[in-house]
């Protein structure tokens, strides 16, 4: 990216995940490993406004009204911003699948007079996006990227981007996967009668608010890092250069990467000092399009949290993994109040 | 900086690429058939603006990304764009494969879950490396498309972007559209008084951007440049349209692109033919235009093409690029009594020769997604 332009910051993030419900942070979550899902959208939005909504959409709304009010906005879920130069980016591959399959199920045996009305919204895949933007009021750019496993490092790197050429002065970004037969039946090959397969997909929603580094000191926002560089590859090449000179320019940061990714061949040669790769496990390859995002907001926590090796910031790899060829790379510079 | 288009390619249910495509537009021919691989004992509708591909009514997977492939290498060879280029993919897309996925439920078709989005499928095609970016965002995605692309080159990450829209109609949306609308149309009649609804239809087109200083460097002719691409939200209602919504983007595309609505020669109008869109994308001019709305003339080529989804703000895009070129704005047909909403607009009903520099193409989406194109040609 061009080194004139100006900083994007992270300030605001927050998460839903029902098999880690109730923990303080990613990190408390991964150490007592996953329990029986709980999920309970109603006790941050409230009754009004639910039914009919995809499951995917609910757990975006409470993980965007976490990120918000961790941002500085803790209202935006009942009094909507109506702000014209806020937008939102999701990431999301499974929101609507089951949706799309019963409406065509129905159709194909009926008669779409068999179908419900209310499906209709669910039909679109900017569904999620579009709900958060009507809850909070965000009326700036609205993006949904599906672009499989890089889905979140994507929706990173075009939100900044946009805010950059002064689409929106902040963004909401949030990647989602919701666990379902459609989901479950893609990965193993075959329809799946329902209630059969393994949730092979881990099933939450992640969500930061970034913003110009400018109009956060305005409103004195907190900030929790700051995105720098970015690189795609392709997981299959034997070479990338643009994500080696990106390894090679951080090399003293901690890397976020799962042990059996593309890109343990890329670290390999850069001799990076002991401990300072990060494996989140389940929340990496299982969370597809949403895990660079929970590797980046592991990171801010961690960070928050005053863990030493996470002072000066981190690189979080992501992508190539469910058939997806391509990956790549994201660097998160540390922290610090905004002036 | 604005950036130089320097190909272009569209397909639709009119012709397999632009040329015959905007012939027929000119001579306004439709592009309306029976419905051609869906059972019509289903459906209360009985016409779509499919692509005549599938011998026999049997339908088969990955259409989509078929179209998107062909125009993009369409496009790629136009431009004379080299497969080793620092290129960034950007697609726009209503449905993503969700035809295949469909097929995959219903009738045991194979697919796999990195199929819903195109980047395998366009790099094995074009033997690149290209990263591809797949956009979701309803009937307003290659638009969108335009302005995330526009962003990448000024990252200055990537020298060339290549832009794609892309859809096929599922069953499921065309099932659901159908559903909802207790009128059953048998052709799209945009911006008509006695207006029924949306009839959807497949297309693809795309394009490819890069400086003009790079274009002038590799000696590339240049077809257009995009002078802005202008975005909002309405943040209002999942599927109906806000003029108040539409107004801000058009808003935006103006100040973005330094023009005034006076500048503007011809518009592609969204025009899906539908109650409310048509008299929302009205107001939303008008009161953009103020008194300025009756200098443009506009075309509403759903009326020709079906909805192509998130294919058809690029749709409209390559058309208008085509307009200027000509000198011919094609027609909106099927327009027999204006709806009173839009009786101060100059919309076409004949094919109009144009002398024209700029045009505006309107995109707007469920979710209340507006993308709005200010590009410029010298004709």
């Amino acid at each position: 990216m061009n080194a004139s332009t100006p900083s994007i910051i992270i300030s605001g993030h927050g998460w839903e995940i029902p098999v880690f419900a109730g923990h303080a942070s990613l990190a408390a979550a991964l150490r007592a490993g996953p329990a029986t899902p709980q999920f309970a959208p109603e006790r941050l939005l409230g009754r009004k406004g639910l039914r009919y909504k995809e499951r995917s959409t609910l757990l975006a709304l409470c993980a965007a009204t976490s990120a918000l009010a961790d941002a500085g906005f803790p209202d935006a879920a009942t009094a909507p911003l109506r702000d014209d130069g806020f937008g939102v980016v999701v990431a999301t591959n499974t929101c609507n699948l089951d949706t799309v399959c019963q409406a065509a199920d129905t159709i194909h045996r009926q008669h779409v007079n068999a179908t419900s009305a209310m499906d209709l919204p669910n039909a679109s895949s900017n569904v999620v996006s579009a709900a958060i933007a009507i809850r909070f009021g965000l009326q700036a750019l609205n993006l949904t990227v599906c672009t499989g496993a890089s889905s979140s490092l994507d929706a990173l790197v075009i939100a900044a981007n946009a805010i950059r050429n002064r689409r929106a002065r902040r963004v909401l970004v949030v990647a989602v996967e919701a666990d379902g037969q459609a989901a479950r039946s893609l990965l193993a090959g075959r329809r799946l009668a329902e209630g059969d397969g393994l949730p092979a997909l881990l099933e939450g929603a992640g969500a930061v608010v970034l913003e110009r580094v400018d109009s956060a000191g305005q409103r004195r926002a907190p900030c929790h890092g700051t995105l720098a560089d970015y690189a795609f590859c392709h997981a299959d090449a034997a070479h990338s250069q643009a994500l080696d000179a990106l390894l090679a320019g951080h090399a003293g940061k901690p890397c976020y990467v799962a042990g059996d990714s593309f890109a343990a061949h890329a670290l390999a040669s850069l001799h990076l000092r002991e401990g300072a790769q990060v494996d989140l496990g389940m929340l990496s390859a299982p969370a597809y399009g949403a895990g660079t995002l929970y590797a980046l907001i592991h990171h801010c926590e961690q960070a928050r949290a005053g863990r030493p090796e996470m002072a000066d910031g981190a690189v979080v790899l992501g992508g190539g993994s469910w058939g997806d060829r391509r990956a790549g790379g994201i660097v998160i510079e540390s922290g610090g109040v905004v002036r | 900086m604005m950036y130089a288009i320097t190909g272009s390619a569209m397909k639709t249910s009119l012709g397999e690429d632009k040329c015959t495509c905007f012939e027929s537009l000119c001579s306004g021919h439709s592009g309306r058939k029976r419905l051609q691989a869906f059972t019509a004992d289903h459906f209360n509708v009985r016409n779509a603006y499919e692509i005549d591909d599938r011998p026999g009514g049997v339908d088969r997977a990955l259409r989509a990304t078929e179209l998107l492939c062909d125009a993009v290498q369409a496009a790629m060879q136009e431009a004379a764009l080299p497969p080793d280029a620092r290129c960034v993919v950007v697609v726009g897309t209503g449905l993503r494969e969700l035809r295949t996925l469909e097929l995959f439920w219903t009738v045991g078709t194979p697919m796999s879950i990195d199929q819903l989005h195109f980047e395998r499928a366009l790099n094995r095609r074009l033997h690149t490396s290209f990263p591809v970016i797949t956009l979701a965002n309803a009937c307003s995605a290659s638009n969108f498309a335009l302005a995330v692309a526009e962003d990448f080159l000024r990252d200055g990450s990537f020298d060339f972007a290549i832009v794609g829209g892309c859809d096929t109609i599922t069953k499921s949306m065309f099932g659901l559209l159908d559903r909802v609308n207790p009128s059953h149309p048998d052709a799209v009649r945009p911006f008509d008084r006695d207006r029924q609804g949306v009839l959807m239809g497949d297309g693809a087109a795309a394009v490819v951007l890069e400086s003009r200083a790079s274009a002038a460097a590799r000696g590339a002719p240049v077809l257009a440049t995009l002078r802005a691409v202008g975005t909002s939200c309405d943040a209002a209602h999942e599927t109906a349209p806000d003029p108040a919504g539409i107004a801000r983007a058009i808003e935006d595309a103006y100040q973005r692109a330094g023009v005034a609505p006076q500048d503007i020669d011809i518009i592609m109008a969204h025009g899906t033919g539908t109650a409310l869109n048509d008299k929302a994308e009205a107001e939303a001019m008008q009161r953009v235009m103020g008194l300025h709305i009756s200098h443009p003339r506009i075309c509403a080529m759903k009326s020709m093409t079906g909805h192509t989804s998130g294919a058809s703000g690029l749709v409209g895009v390559v058309t208008a690029i085509e307009a200027i070129e000509c000198g011919v704005l094609p027609p909106t047909v099927g327009l027999e009594h204006l709806m009173p909403e839009a009786r101060a607009m100059n919309i076409v009903n004949e094919a109009t020769p144009v002398n024209a520099r700029l045009a505006q193409v309107n995109a707007f989406g469920f979710g209340g997604v507006n993308a709005v194109v200010i590009v410029e040609c010298e004709s």
